[in-house]
């Protein structure tokens, strides 16, 4: 219980630091948003009204309280853009990134759970040379351009899938396996590694000697240690995942987070981008939270 | 002494030299294999790189400013190798002088990501519990912002320029230096010879200086190779979504971009640059790979 509580006020602790970080990098954003919210051919005097209102003039400790004082209530602040809540746009925006993300997740774990064990069991064998190959290039090759060599092979050459939008499932097809192979490399080979070790170790020798029959042996006793440290790696997953996003959703002229995050970092609408990057960084600290928990009921040693 | 018992020394020995007296016998070694293509192929693509990147001039076939309104859009063939794109500028040209941009942006992000995480590392990992408390702390707020997302908006607060482009890969990656570091140091300094060291009477800077750094290099050199690469896709990512390099250089990630909007029409405008980025970056992590058996024997 006292693990839960101190890990709770930690991930707390972090939350806070991240809302404070972005806040003092987006308030040296160059450029004047005011300037940009009244538009071209602005009289001064519009400029400084609009100032006014967007509160974009007062000092950064007042901006700072206010913005804490909104979140405290749910209110993210209101796009300097549409003039509309901020939270109504994430909230839209948020859904399409969340389905491309857990999907590619989903693929991500199974191909990355099924190359990195085949190819620790098959260790030095052609087929182990042969997924090593595979995984350096996924994890070498921009999530982007994979992208692209799909929209290549399937739309463009094939005709099978659509290469850009959202709405329809076939459209989810491509951006999900960019994104999701993408993040299975490194997925792979940590897999890999920790089943090695395992393997190495005395416990198996014994397994062994005593008679047990290999299939046994790797399945009921190497993968379930195995398979322990893995879990933690879901937490990275998560945040390589949220970053392929952005790119992907670029790549595939998806809706989605990412998307209105290059939008909003274009035109200075700093409500906005505070709200993705807040909704990214809660998002993750809170996987990473379960992660931790889990981990503990998992590993009994790790709750000291 | 000990460089030489391996190899050398008994060949020598053989003919009954004085080493005989002075060297153990040992079992002879074999003699270290040549590289193997796994290394001196990397190698090799890093060195034409690094050339392209040095003396563009002399190796690309055209000006890559040279637009042929005659020749847009046109598939690879004798005159142009890789195509031309939709100025009808000359693709392998183009690559050929956007190394510069990928390498310089590798190199020093790496530069400012493993010094600063380097130091900060170092300060964890050695100035005791409650410095190393504070630091980890920041460092948990700093990655609790997915690395891209972070590198977008700092890279908007700084400005489209190759510079803090740098500035920003950099900054985005100083945890993972950071933390690999603090264990290194961690490691280190519980063990017998550090105490002895302090024991005699050598400071602390000392101490870091002859001790601590030096155990740490082989594992911070084989993290930085790593990050050369990291750095160039966490930066040609910059450069795909519009907020890298935006000047008249050519630029890899940048291409991509435009490259994309002719997949249709032309499939070697986008195929090629993201060709370049993959074969860079696997080179790099091939060689690092490659560092890290050579100095860590465990793995």
């Amino acid at each position: 219980m006292a693990f839960l509580a101190r890990r709770i006020a930690a991930a707390v602790v972090v939350i806070f630091g991240s809302i404070t970080m972005v806040f003092l990098i987006l308030f040296w954003l160059p450029g004047d948003p005011a300037v940009l919210v009244a538009g071209e051919g602005a009289t001064a005097e519009t400029i400084a009204n609009v100032r006014a209102h967007l509160g974009t003039g007062q000092p950064l400790w007042a901006q700072y309280k206010a913005y804490l004082a909104g979140l405290a209530h749910g209110d993210l602040g209101i796009s300097f853009q549409t003039g509309e809540p901020v939270s109504g746009r994430l909230m839209a925006q948020a859904l399409p990134t969340l389905e491309l993300t857990g999907l590619a997740c989903g693929l991500a774990l199974v191909a990355g759970l099924l190359l990195g064990v085949v190819s620790a069991v098959h260790r030095g064998f052609w087929i182990d040379h042969a997924i090593q190959t595979v995984l350096l290039l996924f994890t070498s090759m921009p999530s982007f351009w994979l992208g692209i060599l799909l929209i290549l092979v399937f739309s463009v050459t094939l005709r099978w899938l659509p290469a850009i939008g959202n709405g329809s499932l076939a459209q989810l097809v491509l951006p999900v396996a960019c994104l999701g192979l993408a993040a299975s490399g490194k997925l792979a080979r940590m897999v890999r590694n920790s089943v090695l070790d395992v393997l190495d170790e005395p416990f198996v020798t014994t397994l062994r000697a005593k008679g047990l029959p290999e299939r046994s042996v790797l399945y009921r006793h190497v993968l379930r240690s195995a398979l322990i440290p893995v879990v933690t790696l879901l937490g990275i997953l998560v945040g390589e995942l949220l970053s392929g996003a952005v790119v992907t959703e670029t790549l595939f002229a998806r809706q989605g987070i990412g998307r209105i995050l290059v939008e909003a970092v274009g035109v200075k609408d700093i409500p906005l981008v505070q709200a993705v990057i807040l909704f990214a960084a809660v998002f993750y600290v809170l996987i990473n939270l379960l992660v931790d928990l889990s981990y503990a009921l998992i590993d009994r040693r790790v709750r000291a | 002494m000990n460089a030489l018992g391996g190899n050398i020394a008994p060949e020598i020995a053989d003919q009954g030299s004085v080493f005989d007296e002075l060297t153990p016998r040992r079992p002879r070694r074999r003699l270290p294999a040549l590289p193997g293509l796994a290394i001196l192929l990397p190698a090799f693509v890093v060195l034409v790189m690094l050339a392209c990147a040095v003396v563009p001039g002399w190796i690309a076939p055209f000006d890559p400013t040279d637009m042929d309104s005659d020749a847009i859009l046109q598939a690879p063939g004798f005159a142009h190798l890789l195509g031309t794109d939709h100025f009808g500028r000359d693709i392998l040209s183009l690559l050929i002088f956007g190394a510069r941009a990928s390498l310089l942006l590798g190199g020093c992000a790496v530069l400012v990501g493993g010094i600063g995480g380097g130091v900060i590392g170092l300060l964890a990992g050695y100035a005791g519990r409650g410095v190393d408390q504070l630091l980890m702390r920041l460092l948990d707020v700093w990655m609790s912002v997915p690395d891209i997302l972070l590198a977008i908006v700092l890279a908007a607060a700084l400005g489209p320029s190759l510079p803090h482009t740098i500035l920003a890969v950099g900054l985005v990656t100083i945890p993972r230096y950071a933390r690999v570091m603090r264990a290194q140091v961690l490691a280190t300094r519980s063990r017998v010879f550090v105490h002895a060291s302090r024991v005699i009477g050598r400071s602390h800077a000392g101490v870091v200086l002859h001790h601590v750094l030096p155990h740490t290099f082989s594992v911070m050199l084989v993290m930085v190779t790593l990050g050369v690469a990291q750095s160039i896709l966490i930066g040609a990512s910059l450069s795909f979504i519009g907020l890298g390099v935006i000047d008249d250089r050519p630029d890899w990630g940048f291409l991509l971009s435009q490259g994309r909007s002719y997949l249709g029409a032309a499939w070697w405008f986008a195929t090629f640059p993201g060709l370049a980025i993959t074969a860079l970056v696997i080179s790099v992590n091939l060689l690092g790979e490659a560092l890290r058996h050579r100095l860590d024997p465990r793995r």
